[in-house]
């Protein structure tokens, strides 16, 4: 964090502990600006929280945070301006319109309101939501909630992007979009710190993958060095997790 | 830069688009009960604007606006509290991702917590005019109404978040109730051991004289409100209004950096060796299952666990039986007062009350208040009606165990309570469950709100069903009124428990005809419940 130019995102011996039992347990990871990078892991590893402890909305138990050489709690709103955020569901609000919900999240970024509107528009149109403009979000479907999440993350150009599952329920179509739009971004030298459970979108979209399991990272490494071997991305997931001895046959009604 | 350029203008806009967005479907009858109550505010301000001007006296005009702003501050500060209901507040969680300022959050909360004081602010209206008309106060003494009214906000943000984040933990949540209840309690216990009429006036007043005059916000207030000269007093207020914005932005503070995630996470859950407690706990929990088939069994066995599991439920059973008798027992018990229709019916009195205080958590949200579940009812292969009785029938034991443990208390404090009043109670309570029912699933369905059931405090209703309890409440009564109009006109418990029995045939049917309906509209409206129900709806949280 000392360098001339910092990593995107800088993690040292992190911890969060929930009641004793540590959800995050000892995390250290270094993601370098304009890299795309894949965080996996299964239900439960400690994804979603060190995602909240990126964006400030929960504090580490030990541990310290550097993001785009800054840290929290001091520089907390200038990190988050920076920072462009797909989140999991819950953070729309279902009784906006998919515009006016983007034209609200370019304006609680400080864009004049003119622009954060000329700009909402342009995103709408360009997710293909426009045919839905006259609908709220809570009549969207999963994959249309994802895609306006996206749009709202573009709107003030941020440096670094945290996505939580943003592929999840959307169409080849709109994927392919979204795909188009994440490399364009890595192009301009932005920062994807992406979660999904969708591996082979991982492995075709990520330069490097970290993996952790039950909050402490079991694999950190260059997605070329990963592929050397005979093993796909989903191999590798299921033999550091420890996932592949489970069959059915013990089930014999199933 | 242009002044719609800021983010609190847009967190203020997005959740004006988002009203706006329901429907005006929805607004007029949100309207309608914003009418009848603020109507009744203002009256009371046009009360006060009219009478003021005629109290010549200077302490008697000081004492008046005193006690306005005192029961103002009361208001404001306790009413919330008894009720369990917030009001209006931001949804944080889905605030704090953006890179706004705290302060500017701040501004918009205290300005929601009019919300919960809107009254206060009518009436003070209606005490400034009143002040200005009258011959011997300064045009420029109801001023300091405006710094009070802020000091209130103030205090009301900080109060709430500190209960939120109080309430939140399981074992301190309860100790907190438990020292409401007894504050509350304490002046109806003083009153009950020191009744006012063994008072005698010269010597309270004479008392009350020698209590030196207190710098407190309302008497401060006052005093520059009716130009008695002391200058310093608007210093004392303005210095109240200080530290009711320390209070209540450090409280702001400390709950933006707190995690209600971490502190339901740090609750211990209990899995691994399920003690003799859990064992009974789960055999009450399997009771319903045993005796009835599926998948009636599952759904309220289900519904037993999901509700002792909900914070507010929790909270508003609990309030049921301790505040009902707190509230009422000093008051029915009175000394003089014996023989009077709350303590010669105080049993049922009770009752009903807890009933009052559960109905929003069992009858008239029972959907928006399991929402997460509200979507799997359409598609498992469950008859609608069947899910609407199975909560139905949850709702009837927690309120039988309520009069149960009312009756219990009442004993052990050894009110009256006979056979004949405890049957008497139940059968009252009964047949006001069943039409609470009735309109209850209709409520539930054709307005159903979404509601957390994880968290203690209760925001403001939709209007819909505000105005729907104002209307059905007078209604329900009528049955169970008719049937101690017989008990008076006739003078015997048969002509009471005949015309209770009419009542129930009247709720039987009712219930019947509101069960055939619900059905019908979820049926044909499911879409819009869903869609209803999501999860949130703007900037302020649901």
């Amino acid at each position: 964090m000392n360098g001339e130019i910092s990593a995107a995102i800088e993690i040292r011996d992190l911890r969060k502990v929930y009641g004793g039992k540590a959800a995050v347990d000892g995390l250290t990871l270094s993601v370098s600006r304009g890299s795309f990078f894949g965080f996996l892991g299964p239900n439960g590893a400690g994804k979603t929280t060190t995602i909240r402890m990126l964006m400030g909305l929960a504090t580490p138990t030990s541990g310290e945070v550097g993001i785009l050489g800054m840290k929290y709690p001091e520089r907390a709103l200038e990190i988050r301006a920076r920072i462009g955020l797909v989140p999991d569901d819950s953070l729309l609000f279902d009784h906006l319109t998919g515009l006016e919900f983007v034209e609200f999240v370019g304006r609680m970024y400080r864009l004049p309101m003119a622009t954060a509107k000329a700009r909402a528009a342009e995103l709408i149109a360009l997710f293909e939501l426009d045919g839905a403009k006259k609908k709220i979000i809570g009549e969207y479907s999963k994959g249309m909630r994802k895609r306006v999440a996206m749009a709202a993350a573009l709107i003030h150009r941020p440096d670094l992007f945290l996505l939580d599952e943003p592929f999840e329920g959307v169409d080849a179509v709109g994927a392919r979009l979204m795909k188009d739009i994440l490399n364009e971004q890595v192009r301009r030298g932005a920062t994807i710190f992406l979660t999904s459970h969708v591996l082979e979108v991982v492995e075709r979209l990520c330069d490097r993958v970290a993996i952790i399991s039950e909050g402490r990272l079991v694999v950190d490494a260059p997605m070329a060095e990963l592929r050397t071997g005979q093993e796909t991305l989903e191999d590798i997931f299921v033999r550091v997790v420890g996932g592949a001895a489970r069959t059915t046959d013990t089930l014999d009604w199933l | 830069m242009h002044l719609t350029d800021n983010q609190v203008w847009a967190i203020v806009a997005a959740q004006w688009r988002s009203w706006l967005n329901k429907g005006p479907k929805s607004a007029w009858a949100m309207w309608l009960v914003y009418l009848v109550w603020y109507g009744f505010a203002a009256m009371l301000a046009w009360l006060a604007a009219t009478m003021l001007p005629a109290v010549k006296d200077p302490a008697r005009l000081t004492q008046v606006v005193e006690l306005a702003l005192f029961g103002g501050l009361l208001y404001w500060q306790l009413i919330p509290i008894l009720l369990a209901s917030s009001g209006m507040a931001l949804d944080l969680k889905r605030l704090l991702v953006y890179p706004v300022e705290p302060s500017k959050l701040f501004l918009i909360e205290v300005i929601l917590r009019l919300s919960t004081g809107m009254e206060v602010a009518i009436v003070l209206s209606g005490v400034a005019v009143g002040l200005w008309r009258h011959p011997d106060a300064p045009w420029w003494g109801p001023l300091i109404f405006l710094p009070y009214m802020a000091f209130n906000m103030f205090l009301s943000a900080g109060i709430r978040d500190l209960l939120s984040r109080l309430m939140a933990k399981r074992g301190i949540r309860e100790l907190v109730v438990f020292g409401i209840v007894l504050v509350s309690a304490l002046p109806q216990l003083l009153i009950m051991m020191f009744p006012p009429e063994r008072w005698k006036s010269q010597q309270v007043f004479g008392f009350l004289d020698r209590i030196p005059t207190l710098p407190l916000p309302w008497t401060m207030t006052a005093r520059t409100a009716v130009g008695d000269g002391a200058w310093w007093a608007a210093i004392v207020v303005l210095s109240w209004l200080a530290a009711g914005l320390w209070f209540g932005y450090r409280q702001f503070i400390v709950g933006l950096n707190w995690d209600k995630a971490e502190v339901k996470k740090d609750e211990p859950v209990k899995v691994d060796k399920p003690g003799r407690a859990d064992g009974l706990k789960d055999w009450v929990y399997r009771f319903p299952s045993r005796v009835l088939p599926d998948p009636l069994g599952m759904l309220v066995e289900k519904e037993f666990r999901f509700l002792s599991r909900a914070s507010r439920f929790r909270l508003a059973f609990m309030m049921g039986f301790s505040f009902g008798l707190i509230i009422w027992f000093p008051l029915a018990f009175r000394q003089g007062r014996e023989g009077g229709v709350v303590a010669e019916n105080f049993l049922v009195w009770v009752s009903l009350y807890a009933t009052l205080i559960l109905g929003d958590v069992l009858f008239w949200n029972c959907l928006g208040f399991d929402r997460q579940a509200a979507q799997a009812y359409f598609v498992v292969p469950v008859k609608f009606s069947t899910v609407l009785i199975g909560k139905n029938l949850a709702a009837v034991f927690f309120l039988l165990l309520e009069v149960t443990l009312v009756a219990t208390v009442c004993t052990l404090l050894q009110v009256r309570v006979t056979l004949d009043k405890v049957l008497e109670a139940f059968a009252v309570t009964l047949l006001v469950c069943l039409l609470l029912l009735a309109m209850g699933n209709l409520a539930s369905v054709r307005y159903p709100r979404p509601s957390d059931p994880s968290s203690s405090w209760r925001n403001a209703g939709g209007g819909k069903s505000q105005f729907l309890l104002l209307v059905a409440y007078p209604l329900m009564s009528i049955p169970v009124g008719l049937a101690y109009l017989a008990r008076y006109a006739f003078g015997t418990q048969t002509a009471f428990y005949l015309a209770l029995a009419g009542g129930y045939v009247v709720g039987a049917i009712t219930y019947y005809v509101a069960m055939e309906s619900a059905v019908e509209y979820a049926g044909r409206e499911k879409e819009t419940m869903i869609a209803a129900l999501s999860k949130g709806e703007g900037p302020f949280g649901g």
